[in-house]
């Protein structure tokens, strides 16, 4: 059972979400390099010790990784700045790095980390997944789990209500830097000094597609396939053995069904299926 | 000055796995996808999930029904932040009163229902073994379980009531309420019981599926299956169980 938490109101909100049981905190922040996230994560430690895991973050470079690390509190770090598809904050701020190249620069700084310290901390990368492919390559390159918005919004039991627009089924969906979601502090007491100028996320739609059961089916048998590809039996195995190449724009159009004709009743909906 | 790093900024799209070799033994079925969360040494970690996902911490992704879906799979929610400190510890508590492993009966019936209400709620709800407890609710008293297999929708009187149909209590085998998962599991075991995956659980793999315990002694069943079976065959009837 995991729960967020923030910078600002940890200190009540900490010890009332371990006494409701939850086993895992993590820290909501597009950016977790800062000395006031080290400081609360260090206070949760000695307030509670080693057996509640705590998850820092986001981060996009081997330094910012180090900082973290080396404090020796974080149990798992939350690696990408920007990438989720409701987020815009490359756009407003021009912070952020390509979810790739900033899980490929932590995972080398975790591996030496743990080469040198006996101490493996997991990585989850969080946001820029726009298909079952992106999955697998994140876990090819580091990551040890994958953190998802759109996708399980796009559930049935996402917590929002269906919408029908020109006789397709939607789901709301809105990034947690938007004015809706950050419209609960203006009636918190803490939090309400604070102010925000400007949003970070976009307030959307995405189309549902069934439930988390079936989805994941199809996530986790094409995750599977791959590894079998790669001829590894677990996702320790899956990432010390990846070979990836980087490839040209051709080599994806190649990739890609080629000189083949569809024909599709709703052309709108089958590319705005997850997984295609 | 700014510095520009060597690297250019790239994205999960611009990549491609090769493949290595794939040996024999290998089979999709063996393939573990668990993953550790909490730091760990040489040993495994005190804290890890069955499947690599975990939902965003986000209002319009993780709540409590996509948190406990998501946890029968196998993954982890992230009950989000943007709330009071009140609301979000009473999600967390919800979720976590959410038995792991057992489910809440979706479809049950009283005794004096009649069979076609049965037959009605089974095609509705597509469950084919609905529990009877004295007030027809999930947490009712357990009088005894009614399946598809207990009556034959096509030529038994649908005016019968339930309890003439129905296994009662005294025949079904069940477990206390308050037994744990592996208790559970052990009972299910100890009767050569098949795990009842009709009962609102979602996805055949789950473990366990029994709100007050659902696993009829094998031998009647079968004996229930063959008959039907019979029946079935000598009247053309075409039935989904069968």
């Amino acid at each position: 059972m995991g729960a967020a938490i923030n910078t600002h109101d940890y200190k009540e909100r900490v010890p009332a979400l371990i006494e409701a049981g939850a086993d895992v905190l993590c820290f909501d922040s597009s950016d977790g390099f800062t000395e006031f996230q080290l400081d609360a994560a260090q206070w949760i430690r000695s307030a509670f010790g080693e057996k509640i895991v705590i998850g820092m973050g986001n981060v996009v470079s081997g330094e910012a990784f180090d900082y973290l690390a080396s404090s020796g509190v974080p149990d798992f770090i939350k690696v990408g700045i920007g990438g989720g598809s409701i987020c815009i904050t490359r756009e407003q701020k021009g912070v952020g790095r390509g979810q790739a190249s900033a899980l490929l620069e932590v995972a080398e700084h975790r591996d030496r980390y743990f080469a040198e310290h006996g101490r493996y901390l997991p990585l989850c990368s969080d946001g820029g997944l726009a298909n079952d492919t992106q999955i697998v390559m994140a876990l090819a390159m580091g990551a040890d789990f994958v953190m998802m918005g759109r996708y399980f919004a796009m559930t049935e039991e996402s917590p929002t209500e269906k919408v029908s627009i020109n006789g397709q089924m939607y789901k709301p969906y809105w990034g947690e830097g938007t004015r809706r979601a950050q419209n609960w502090q203006r009636y918190s007491e803490d939090m309400g000094t604070r102010k925000m100028m400007f949003e970070e996320g976009v307030d959307a739609f995405v189309p549902l597609v069934g439930s988390v059961s079936e989805v994941l089916a199809t996530t986790l048998e094409k995750l599977k396939s791959t590894m079998m590809n790669t001829g590894a039996s677990n996702l320790a195995q899956f990432r010390n053995q990846a070979i990836l190449t980087l490839v040209s724009e051709q080599s994806i159009v190649e990739g890609g069904t080629s000189n083949v004709f569809k024909f599709s009743r709703n052309r709108d909906l089958d590319e705005a299926d997850w997984g295609n | 000055m700014a510095r520009i790093i060597e690297d250019i900024s790239r994205t999960f799209a611009e990549y491609l796995l090769l493949p290595r070799l794939t040996p024999r033994n290998l089979r999709t079925d063996t393939i573990s996808l668990a993953a550790p969360v909490a730091a760990k040494t040489m040993e495994d970690s005190h804290f890890s999930i069955n499947i690599p996902v975990v939902s965003a911490c986000m209002q319009s992704v993780s709540g409590t029904r996509l948190a406990i879906s998501l946890a029968r799979q196998g993954g982890l929610s992230m009950i989000y932040c943007s709330q009071s400190v009140e609301a979000q510890v009473a999600m967390v508590r919800e979720v976590k009163a959410h038995k792991a492993g057992f489910v809440t009966s979706g479809a049950n019936t009283t005794p004096s229902s009649t069979l076609a209400s049965i037959v009605d709620t089974m095609h509705r709800t597509g469950h084919s073994t609905i529990p009877v407890t004295e007030d027809g609710t999930a947490n009712g008293v357990f009088c005894g379980l009614i399946t598809d297999q207990d009556f034959w929708e096509f030529e038994d009187d649908l005016n019968n009531l339930v309890e003439r149909h129905m296994t009662p209590k005294s025949d079904v085998i069940f477990g206390e309420e308050g037994i744990s998962l592996r208790e559970a599991n052990q009972l299910l075991h100890r009767h050569k019981k098949r795990l009842p995956t009709d009962l609102g659980c979602e996805g055949a793999t789950e473990r366990v599926g029994l709100q007050k315990g659902l696993c009829r002694s094998s031998e009647k069943s079968k004996r229930i299956v063959r008959r039907a079976e019979k029946a079935m065959r000598g009247r053309g009837h075409q039935h989904a169980r069968l």
